[in-house]
């Protein structure tokens, strides 16, 4: 997997679906409810089982710093 | 902040703690993603993190400067997929958790209650409910869809729109289904190539 984002095509696809007031284009009331119901999740506490494995990688780096 | 933002400059290594950082930035979409894909909390989190751990054994893998995002997700779809094989009579749907963490504003006009959309998800094919998830929720573009999918620009621009057309015809009937989408098309055959539905 080897290419790159581009800006431009992630404002064309996010504006297909929500409109935008250049085009005058009715929002899509779907996409507004995607883009809550992803709102809703990441504004979640994380919860603990994530942080663990975010400690777990911290320790595998702290050991594997020079000197350690 | 996206997770590219942190990553090195094309060709040169990802280190360690880069590599930890952008996974830190992607949890909340690998959450989400999940989320839209099985309709189960505890599951969804399951995926968000077995494609944690993978991506972090296969971290020499990655190449610095290449779409981190795009990687994340095809990694967390894989295992979406595996899952799904291995439990073909699982059931994904959780209205409980839908009722207490998707809050809706149905009175006002031009809203759709999310927890409708969220329930008509999970009866849409796979594939659609991943390109809606992919492209409506998490915003990635086209060409990043395509990656993660495995298909042409132009199938994920075609199966996003009967995704949308499909949507709209599950939360509000087929007769309401042109309203729901700007610029209303004719529903045309609803179901796309997407693979199998969860059984509820």
């Amino acid at each position: 997997m080897a290419s790159k984002r581009s800006g431009n095509e992630v404002t064309e696809a996010t504006e297909a679906m929500l409109g935008n007031a250049q085009s005058g284009r009715r929002p899509d009331p779907i996409a507004i409810a995607l883009k809550r119901m992803h709102s809703e999740v990441a504004s979640e506490a994380v919860p603990g089982d994530f942080l663990d494995i975010l400690a777990a990688i911290d320790r595998k780096i702290g050991s594997d710093e020079p000197g350690r | 902040m996206t997770a590219t933002d942190t990553e090195p400059a094309a060709g040169t290594p990802c280190s360690d703690q880069v590599f930890r950082d952008n996974l830190v930035a992607i949890i909340p979409s690998l959450r989400s993603f999940g989320r839209g894909l099985c309709g189960n909390r505890e599951m969804a989190d399951d995926l968000a993190q077995d494609a944690m751990m993978r991506a972090w054994a296969a971290r020499r893998s990655y190449t610095a400067g290449t779409n981190f995002r795009a990687w994340m997700f095809k990694i967390l779809r894989n295992q979406f997929y595996t899952t799904v094989r291995r439990n073909a009579r699982m059931v994904s749907w959780d209205p409980e958790v839908a009722e207490r963490t998707l809050v809706a504003d149905a009175n006002q006009h031009d809203r759709i209650n999310v927890a409708d959309v969220a329930a008509a998800l999970q009866k849409l094919p796979e594939a659609q409910r991943e390109v809606l998830m992919l492209i409506g929720a998490n915003g990635v573009s086209y060409g990043e869809a395509a990656e993660i999918m495995d298909c042409a620009v132009g199938t994920i621009k075609s199966r996003l729109a009967r995704a949308r057309v499909a949507l709209a015809a599950l939360i509000d009937g087929p007769g309401d289904a042109v309203d729901a989408v700007p610029g209303g098309r004719t529903p045309a055959a609803v179901p796309d190539g997407g693979r199998h539905h969860y059984p509820a």
